[in-house]
């Protein structure tokens, strides 16, 4: 028996096919990836639904947006670019990221609880002071190539829950 | 990719592949169900960045089965030391590798297990040229070697064959191996 031998009774052993589940769960996802390349521009220009937690990054939007437009009127410094040549060279790179991802999840997830103490806003009203500490969690996703993006942010809220004593 | 007129071309593809990647995919996977998963993220991939199935590129989607496997053995294995701590045990699975035909079950079981107690790189080699049809510079592509390595690796492998099959030629049936066809 030689080599060629060998490679011919090898040959004659064909690989074991798959499931018809694999080629319909293939079939799944490859049209389920071009929805989403096909949906994406309308879904990334829809107004999402709004939630509590967006009341904080709104005001976070709205200290950004203030903190441009100071910058903007401030008296440009030599050697520096301007605003206008930042914008300028920003619209000739590629399209920004937020108009080729999808968002996928945003999740709150309780981390810990402090106990600030029993205090008394007035003499017959004692009330309960909380911190509350969580981690937003949002996730996108290019539906060009699957990739995803994940933001954590940390909130530290405080909490104050009126007490009744029986 | 177009939905409508790209739908036959990935089945077409897809048909044609997928037995070759899921025998390769099960070289790193405990069972086949495992490595149906693996075969099907990793085409799914391969077909959203190269949506004509351009055979120049099958290497790379070899390499992804790899990759996907070894995540997904790494997982399972930190999930089977769980669960044996746990009193818990991964169900066994003896799916066979091939499809064998009737007549020749049992030459069928000889050869696989031949190809199955060899080291995992000549096994690797063994699947990727036999099977994939691949040539020694597409598995050098797919596996991340050299093509000297591969090479030699193949060398090695059906050395190890020879030697294990040899005293099975009769129950084996080995027909002379036909004549090259020259150009």
């Amino acid at each position: 028996m030689n080599d060629a031998n060998v490679e011919h009774l090898l040959r004659s052993l064909r690989p074991a096919a798959p499931s018809a589940e694999l080629t319909q769960r293939v079939e799944r996802d490859l049209k389920l990836a071009a929805l989403f390349r096909d949906a994406a521009p309308a879904s990334v220009t829809a107004k999402p639904k709004r939630t509590v937690w967006q009341s904080h990054l709104t005001w976070a939007a709205i200290g950004a947006a203030a903190a441009v437009l100071v910058m903007s009127v401030m008296p440009a410094r030599p050697g520096l670019p301007t605003g206008s040549e930042l914008t300028n060279q920003s619209q000739t790179t590629e399209a920004p990221l937020t108009d080729r991802i999808l968002p996928v999840s945003s999740s709150r997830e309780w981390v810990d609880v402090e106990d600030g103490g029993i205090s008394f806003a007035t003499p017959d009203s004692p009330q309960r002071q909380m911190r509350v500490h969580s981690l937003e969690r949002h996730q996108w996703i290019d539906p060009r190539d699957g990739a995803e993006y994940t933001v954590e942010v940390p909130k530290v809220e405080s909490v104050v829950l009126p007490v009744k004593y029986q | 990719m177009n939905s409508t007129a790209g739908n036959e071309d990935w089945q077409a593809c897809f048909q044609e592949l997928a037995p070759k990647l899921l025998l390769y995919a099960r070289q790193w996977t405990t069972s086949a169900a495992d490595a149906e998963d693996v075969v099907q993220m990793a085409f799914v991939r391969w077909w959203q960045r190269n949506p004509g199935g351009d055979r120049a590129h099958v290497p790379l989607l070899y390499a992804a089965v790899k990759t996907i496997a070894l995540d997904l053995h790494k997982s399972a294995t930190r999930r089977a030391k769980r669960e044996a701590a746990s009193d818990f045990a991964l169900p066994s699975e003896d799916a066979p590798y091939f499809d064998p035909p009737v007549e020749d079950r049992e030459s069928a079981r000889l050869l696989e297990r031949a190809v199955l107690d060899l080291p995992p790189e000549q096994r690797e080699v063994v699947t990727l040229r036999i099977w994939g049809g691949l040539t020694y510079a597409e598995i050098a592509q797919a596996t991340g070697e050299t093509t000297n390595t591969v090479a030699s690796r193949y060398r090695y492998a059906l050395n190890n064959l020879h030697r294990v099959l040899e005293p099975h030629r009769e129950d084996l049936g080995a027909a002379p191996a036909p004549a090259p066809v020259v150009a």
